[in-house]
């Protein structure tokens, strides 16, 4: 590739071209700008423009000859109908505890794939973990049914050996909603911590234990603020993964576990008029979300002064 | 070097297949524009690859299928194609299908065209809801009858929806609220079909709210509210669900695979309601549309093989006689058990189904 | 630390490894159940299911259109979301805090909301369902992936790095593909990943962007509607392997190029 770039500046128009973006810093910069701002205008603003919209109409799909009649009652519903807010509030406060379990449970892992494990086998076991994720979360969700149902394979192993108490209740609780959250979180959290701490420098580490620092200050003083990027990524892609998580609490969490991506799921498959009703609690879930998130990385801020452009 | 020669032909065999896929958006949008074409939306079984391949070979007609796993999903797609619908057919249940017809995505049914109207069963064929605004609006394929599953080494048959409640099954039991949920209102002595409320909004939300309130009060029997009928055979095989509310289709396909289920309609009701196939608002390929269900209705034939695939019963005359035994004795139910059900009437439906939908997301909430 | 990191680790992640592997064999075993269903425990044991969907034309083809689509959503989503991360690399304050916002929000709505949106925006447009609308869709899904995990180095990155590479001579597109992208590597090696996840097991999304030819994850739907029978385990076993030996092989293919140089 470089080669090919390199021979392209034979080509005179090529390189002035090149050369001109390289003496402007700010043309550069607003050519670059303009694929991330058109694109966010395309793909993220406008379809969901329709959506807005939609979620203030009294009803949608209109049946022919009626008119448009616009109102708030959907946004009021939200706030108006107790168990709504309840699913709400438990989406959030289990996306949080799911983003934390993930981040506690990965990174040591990821610690061990980016400094520890040998490097010429990083990528190999990499990819050994990544593997699971080809298989379709339902599948995987299924899987996990065989695993823990009363005649599953957990149960059955405890029957064979004879353990009291078998067949246990594994399914359709807390425990199995945890082992299947963290079945589809872990690659997320897994990547991001890996690319950041891969770049943390190994003899840093030597020194400061050289300097007799303990393991714990190590990790506390250098390994943490040095992986923050990748704390902070990994968080967040849980967070959202976690948020808009609809078949797999479905199939393995109990009857009391209902959330809030569940709900608006349940209001679009009943069909009939749903969709504006379901458009506002999406587009308050999106508000609340947004504004979770950016708190969370407000309070997180590097300490770094800004790096001037 | 017998390394590279393979890596060689795999390279050419990504590039003739990269050229296929590259052609392929423009393939699909030419065969819409085609007459010979029909565009069905359905459930898997319900179009056997035989059927398919002997209609195209008689007609002409190629049957794009395209495959769909519930009613929802249809509707929401109709929706967002706003009137310029990809699908000719398409696939919506009775108690369903009130609300794609009063969002003017379906067209009723030119009985003039259609030949073969004699060979539904007249029980289906004059059964109010095929029928709104007076005029027929899809041809019934497959009936389905709403009861009680349970394990037979477990229970005994129950004869009264009482056992979903009763304290020996707690943590047992599993249903779809909305399915179950007109059968508790029959249960508790509403009318779970709503007619007789006719129109009567706060009588029949009282009725609503006293069951939501009464499931609500006996959550503590469910294992869990299921969606797909598949979750409540995988439930029933790892002995997690003893009793389950649900339709005869996943229960058949257990019974005949030979694992200890029974289904029975108890004896406060059933619901039944069947599927059919549609013609959608003004579909492009009309006459194959109708074509294809002439064919569909021809010969029993086409009748038995859907209830192979999907364990629901034929709404074809002379289906049963070409079932084995086995299947006819799984498939059929006791006259007892068939007085029981009520059809689900689609002109009442939409009301009642609205406050039942809310209604159960209140439930899963609570 | 030492002793710590020498066994302590390798026995979490082996025992991560065991945790993300056990429910597929069990997976794996069902495959080979002579039965429609899967359950425990498996008395008779077949390889016709297997054989019936390595010769099932319809998934096959199905697993051909997905994987198409995660082909075509990845190179999208990385052309859109580099440039993206580099833009808001570069910005500070609460101009960034929107960027942001903007950038993950289609990641924040619920998927059926996503899919309609999009399904409308594109019939808006006059434009067919197809193979095209479904990496269109997907790539939506996936840019917010690729900017988040491409940030978690890019902010690392210091601009000295490349101001030097340019006092050099290099112009932007040599210092891109000589310093840039290497250093943005591990971000990028996962931020492909989850493209290409993200794509191949999304089904909502490509119900209704898609033709007529379901993509593997919709084909999977509809025959889960009529019971979960071997074959569907038999198939996932399959894709597991496949995508398995595919990366390894690449892997292989790419440290044997970098030793060779």
């Amino acid at each position: 590739m470089t080669r090919l770039l390199v021979s392209a500046r034979q080509f005179g128009p090529y390189r002035s071209a090149v050369d001109t973006l390289a003496r402007l810093p700010a043309l550069r910069f607003a050519l670059i700008a303009a694929i991330p701002i058109g694109w966010i205008a395309v793909a993220n603003l406008a379809p969901l423009a329709q959506m807005v919209a939609i979620s203030f109409q009294d009803r949608y799909p209109l049946p022919p000859g009626e008119p448009t009649l616009w109102t708030l009652n959907h946004y009021a519903a939200f706030f108006e109908t107790p168990h709504y807010l309840a699913a709400f509030i438990r989406s959030f406060a289990f996306a949080t505890l799911a983003t934390l379990l993930t981040l506690v449970v990965m990174f040591p892992i990821a610690y061990y794939l980016s400094k520890v494990a040998p490097r010429d086998r990083r990528i190999r076991l990499l990819l050994l973990v990544i593997a699971p994720f080809w298989i379709s979360e339902i599948v995987r969700s299924f899987a996990w049914i065989l695993m823990l149902a009363n005649r599953g394979a957990v149960n059955s192993a405890l029957g064979l050996l004879g353990i009291p108490g078998a067949p246990l209740d594994l399914l359709y609780n807390n425990v199995s909603l945890t082992i299947g959250v963290l079945y589809l979180t872990s690659l997320y959290m897994l990547l991001p911590l890996y690319a950041a701490l891969e770049k943390i420098d190994g003899s840093l580490l030597e020194a400061a234990a050289g300097l007799g620092a303990s393991p714990l200050k190590r990790l506390w003083r250098i390994v943490l603020p040095l992986s923050r990027d990748g704390i902070v990524g990994g968080c967040t892609l849980v967070f959202l993964l976690v948020i808009g998580l609809y078949a797999m609490p479905q199939l393995l969490g109990g009857p009391d576990d209902t959330l809030f991506a569940a709900t608006i799921g349940y209001v679009f498959s009943r069909a009939g008029d749903s969709w504006p009703l379901g458009s506002a609690f999406s587009m308050i879930l999106i508000g609340v979300a947004l504004a979770y998130v950016g708190l969370f990385a407000v309070l997180f801020r590097s300490r770094k002064p800004a790096r001037p452009t | 070097m017998k390394d590279q020669l393979t890596r060689r032909r795999m390279i050419q065999g990504a590039s003739v297949l990269g050229a296929t896929a590259l052609a392929a958006p423009a393939i699909i949008g030419r065969a819409r524009a085609e007459s010979r074409s029909l565009n069905v939306w359905s459930y898997d079984g319900f179009i056997t690859d035989a059927f398919r391949e002997a209609f195209s070979d008689q007609t002409g007609i190629d049957v794009n299928v395209r495959l769909v796993s519930d009613q929802a999903e249809q509707f929401n797609l109709m929706a967002a194609e706003k009137g310029d619908f990809s699908a000719d057919i398409v696939c919506v249940a009775g108690h369903r299908f009130y609300q794609f017809i009063d969002a003017d995505f379906l067209e009723p049914i030119d009985m003039g065209q259609l030949d073969n109207w004699s060979l539904v069963q007249t029980e289906f064929a004059k059964a109010e809801w095929v029928s709104r605004r007076d005029r027929v609006w899809g041809v019934p394929v497959v009936v389905v009858s709403t009861g009680l599953i349970y394990n037979t080494e477990v229970l005994d048959r129950p004869t009264s929806l009482s056992a979903m409640f009763d304290e020996a099954n707690t943590g047992t039991t599993s249903y779809q609220i909305q399915d179950f949920f007109p059968l508790v209102m029959n249960y508790l002595g509403y009318d779970g079909t709503g007619s007789s409320y006719a129109g009567n909004t706060d009588i029949a939300q009282r009725a609503v709210d006293a069951t939501r309130d009464f499931l609500i009060e006996h959550k503590n029997k469910v294992r869990r509210y299921y969606d797909a009928a598949t979750e409540v055979q995988q439930m029933m095989l790892t002995g997690d669900v003893a009793l389950a509310a649900g339709s005869s289709g996943p229960a058949a396909q257990l019974i005949l695979e030979g694992f200890p289920v029974g289904f029975t309609i108890p004896r406060e009701g059933g619901l039944a309601y069947a599927y059919g196939f549609n013609i959608a608002r003004n579909a492009k390929n009309m006459e194959n549309a109708y074509a294809f269900l002439n064919a569909l209705l021809s010969s029993p034939e086409n009748g038995a093989a859907m209830v192979r695939s999907t364990g629901f019963n034929s709404a074809m005359k002379g289906v049963e006689e070409l079932l084995t035994d086995a299947e006819r004795k799984v498939l059929s139910l006791s006259d007892e058990e068939r007085s029981h059900l009520t059809w689900v009437d689609v002109e009442t439906a939409a009301f009642i189904f609205d406050l039942v939908d809310k209604a159960a997301e209140e439930i899963r909430a609570a | 630390m030492k002793r710590l990191s020498g066994t302590a680790l390798p026995i979490w992640f082996w025992l991560f490894v065991v945790y993300l592997f056990l429910p597929l064999f069990v997976m794996a075993a069902m495959g080979f159940r002579d039965s429609k269903f899967i359950a425990f425990p498996i008395h008779d044991w077949t390889t016709a299911w297997y054989r019936s969907v390595l010769a099932d034309e319809e998934i096959l083809s199905a697993l051909w259109i997905s994987l198409q689509a995660a082909l075509y959503s990845t190179v999208i989503a990385v052309a859109i979301g580099l440039p993206m991360s580099f833009v808001v690399a570069r910005t500070r304050g609460l101009l960034r805090g929107l960027m942001i916002a903007a950038i993950v929000l289609p990641a924040f709505l619920p998927v059926v909301v996503s899919a309609i949106a999009i399904r409308m925006f594109l019939g808006n447009l006059g434009l067919e369902t197809g193979i095209a609308a479904i990496s269109f869709g997907h790539a939506i899904s996936s840019v917010p992936f690729v900017v988040i995990m491409l940030l978690t180095r890019l902010n690392a990155m210091s601009e000295n790095m490349a101001d030097a590479a340019r006092n050099l001579g290099a112009d932007d597109l040599i210092v891109l593909f000589r310093i840039v992208l290497p250093f943005l590597a591990p971000a990028l090696f996962g931020a492909i990943m989850f493209c290409l996840l993200l794509s191949f097991e999304d089904f909502v999304r490509s119900f209704f962007l898609g033709g007529n030819k379901p993509t593997f994850p919709v084909l999977l739907y509809a025959k889960l509607r009529f019971g979960f029978d071997p074959g569907l385990a038999a198939i996932s076993t399959i894709v597991l392997i496949a995508s398995t030996a595919l990366g390894l092989y690449a892997e292989r293919h790419i440290r044997r190029r970098k030793l060779g140089r």
